[in-house]
């Protein structure tokens, strides 16, 4: 039996201004074990951040339990839940003259005494994090002049240097290149599974959550918060409910997000090695279906031959030869 | 690569050592201008008077080296050197409270409270109440004033903290604060008489030979422990570095925090300004050049080496002040602004060139 980390019992979240209450989502009840990864989806301003500030209590819940190792964590003193629960938040810090390794040591002021000075076992925890997190290359370098990628992961490191059973993270993903961002949650996972501690972060890169998530705690506009492992709530269609828009929609076959278009007409793409993948990708882009039935139809090998009523008009050695020649007609 | 183990433990320790080294040699700076306060100025007096007047047990009053030493110039130079550390502290306090690098220990209105106190005593009491009684009472019915002033802005600055969340909001209520209490100070000076405003100026420019010896324990004492008091806060400095809710989560409570560097940097500020006059830059810059200087921002280091930092500027300011070759010493606002806001340009523009060239 895998140990429960965090048992969230009748949350209500929101804002309490003056005497009026702004709830946000309540009844929220949710548990977290060890080894698990947990992203939190949904569309802007359906209470993620709320959700993450109530649990770093960072914000004050409105009613009902946060319960961290049996005891509600109103009730833990906030040097206990330094050890406890760990931040990565999205604002951008400013340290001037600090290197990453004093930014990183900065986690181990909750286990320091009064002048913060760090102990070998300290220090040596501090190089562990950097190894693991990979930016032991970055601990001499200053802090200021890290990439936005390389900040977030010292701040992770500063997270892991608390040694606390959860970790919260405040869109770790913003602001990174696509590799940087899947890199980075495989290797939050295995820290997760690794260190045995429970992570939460929330993200607005959904197709990567449904790919790495243990379990997704998905926010939906104007109603209740839904929880379950990522296959199952694809195929409830809950996915598809609470992101489809106009222009995108979520593909349930090929679990990516799409664009919706109404297609001019159908070109057929015969064929199914990676060019005729992306020569359809390059069609749907331009409202051509690439289904049939269709009076046309394409067949990829080293070229692209285009065939009308099976009899071959011209052969293109990329796909862009072959778009003008569409448009031209 | 270099194994990082072996290489951490000791770059962490040689650049203990070069900032220990730093320290030194500002420790050894301040001495000597400490003693160059004491030689240079209207009549020059040579070091081993200067010596003999410190160190000698037998008293001579009759000497005019000895007495200058003991009645001006010593009381004058521990001034500086008290003034210039509280101002750098109270501004390092604020800069690092506030995270902001324009925050000084006028940021939060305390020292326009102070003027405000001194306004009121010096513009409305009127100089004909003054003349009666004697100078040594009127400078302390000043430094009296300029305490009331300044501690019931720091009480409202206060009180507000108790109510105001947000840092931002907070310091943004300080300076409107600040800008109230001067408009009250114009208002005053232009209900006033020429002379009385005349003698309010002259005061706003600041000196740092107005604290006679009587008062030098009081004064000091005040100081010291506020310094003193800021060295139990080195380590959630340090964590607010990171802001306000990572500090949170690593622990400090920010509230109690907040309210406690108020009153430190409060103190600091009330009590330097009642008796030196508001003295502009020093606690505005000179926590920006010890940072550039120690090229740190742990404030292990950075407190000490603001503190003495803060001495030899002030010491410096207070020597050019009275440069042999003038015949009447220079306002020391004059002073500290005219020549620390080039050095501290100069400074930022030098080090702006490492950094491109690195």
């Amino acid at each position: 039996m895998k140990k429960k980390l965090l048992e969230i019992k009748d949350l209500e979240i929101g804002y309490a201004v003056k005497d009026q209450k702004k709830v946000i989502q309540h009844q929220l009840n949710l548990s977290l074990n060890e080894g698990e990864l947990i992203c939190l989806i949904g569309p802007n301003g359906v209470g993620k951040s709320t959700f993450l500030k109530t649990l770093g209590r960072i914000q004050a819940e409105l009613s009902g339990d946060i319960i961290i190792d049996k005891t509600p964590i109103s009730k833990i003193s906030q040097q206990e839940f330094s050890r406890k629960l760990a931040l990565v938040l999205t604002e951008q810090l400013d340290i001037p003259h600090m290197t990453t390794q004093d930014v990183i040591s900065l986690g181990r002021y909750p286990y320091t005494g009064f002048w913060g000075n760090l102990q070998n076992k300290d220090l040596s925890i501090v190089i562990d994090t950097a190894k693991k997190v990979g930016i032991e290359h970055l601990l001499k370098r200053s802090y200021v002049e890290l990439s936005d990628g390389e900040k977030q992961k010292v701040m992770i490191a500063k997270a892991l240097a608390q040694q606390t059973p959860l970790m919260l993270l405040d869109e770790p993903t913003a602001f990174l290149d696509f590799p940087t961002k899947s890199s980075l949650l495989i290797m939050l996972r295995k820290l997760a599974r690794q260190n045995k501690m429970g992570i939460i972060l929330s993200t607005h890169d959904i197709e990567l959550a449904l790919k790495t998530a243990d379990q997704i705690w998905l926010f939906p506009e104007h109603l209740k918060m839904i929880s379950g492992i990522p296959e199952d709530l694809v195929l409830d269609g809950q996915i598809l409910k609470v992101f489809k828009n106009d222009e995108m929609s979520f593909n349930i076959e090929s679990g990516h997000f799409e664009k919706q278009f109404k297609a001019n007409f159908n070109i057929e793409v015969k064929g199914d090695n990676i060019k005729s993948i992306w020569l359809k990708k390059a069609l749907i882009r331009n409202e051509i279906a690439p289904v049939a039935p269709s009076d046309k139809h394409i067949i990829c090998d080293e070229e692209y031959h285009l065939f009308e009523k099976n009899i071959k008009i011209d052969s293109f050695n990329t796909i862009n030869k072959l778009l003008q020649f569409l448009k031209i007609q | 690569m270099i194994p990082q183990d072996s290489t951490n433990n000791q770059s962490v320790k040689t650049f203990q050592s070069k900032s220990i080294r730093l320290i030194i040699a500002i420790l050894g700076l301040n001495i000597v201008l400490f003693f160059a306060n004491l030689i240079f100025g209207s009549i020059n007096i040579p070091f081993s008077d200067v010596m003999e007047t410190l160190f000698s047990t037998a008293v001579d009053n009759e000497n005019i080296s000895s007495l200058i030493i003991l009645s001006s110039r010593l009381p004058q130079a521990i001034t500086a050197l008290l003034t210039g550390a509280a101002l750098s502290v109270a501004g390092l306090l604020m800069q690092t409270l506030f995270r902001n690098p324009l925050a000084g220990p006028g940021i939060l209105g305390i020292s326009a409270g102070a003027s405000m106190g001194v306004a009121i005593l010096t513009l409305l009491g009127g100089a004909s109440s003054l003349v009666l009684i004697s100078s040594y009472l009127q400078q302390f019915s000043i430094v009296i004033a300029a305490f009331i002033g300044a501690f019931s802005t720091l009480g409202l600055v206060l009180l507000f903290a108790r109510f105001v969340k947000s840092n931002v909001s907070l310091l943004i209520i300080g300076l409107m604060i600040g800008y109230a209490v001067s408009s009250f100070i114009g208002f005053l000076q232009f209900i006033s008489h020429e002379q009385q405003v005349h003698s309010f100026v002259i005061w706003g420019l600041g000196s740092f030979s107005q604290v006679s010896m009587n008062q030098m324990a009081l004064f000091s004492t005040l100081i010291l422990s506020g310094i003193f008091a800021s060295f139990f806060f080195v380590k959630p400095l340090n964590l607010m570095l990171l802001g306000e809710h990572y500090a949170e989560n690593l622990g400090v409570n920010v509230k109690k925090l907040r309210v406690s560097l108020i009153v430190i940097a409060g103190l600091l500020t009330a009590v330097a300004t009642a008796y030196t006059g508001p003295i502009a830059f020093i606690g505005l810059a000179v926590p920006h050049l010890s940072r550039m200087i120690f090229k740190t921002s742990e404030h292990k280091i950075l407190l000490p080496g603001i503190i003495l930092t803060g001495m030899a500027i002030a010491l410096s300011c207070n020597l050019i002040a009275r440069l042999p070759s003038l015949e009447q010493a220079i306002p020391i606002n004059t002073v500290t602004s005219l020549f620390g806001a080039p050095l501290v340009i100069w400074f930022l523009i030098k080090n702006n060139r490492v950094n491109m060239s690195a």
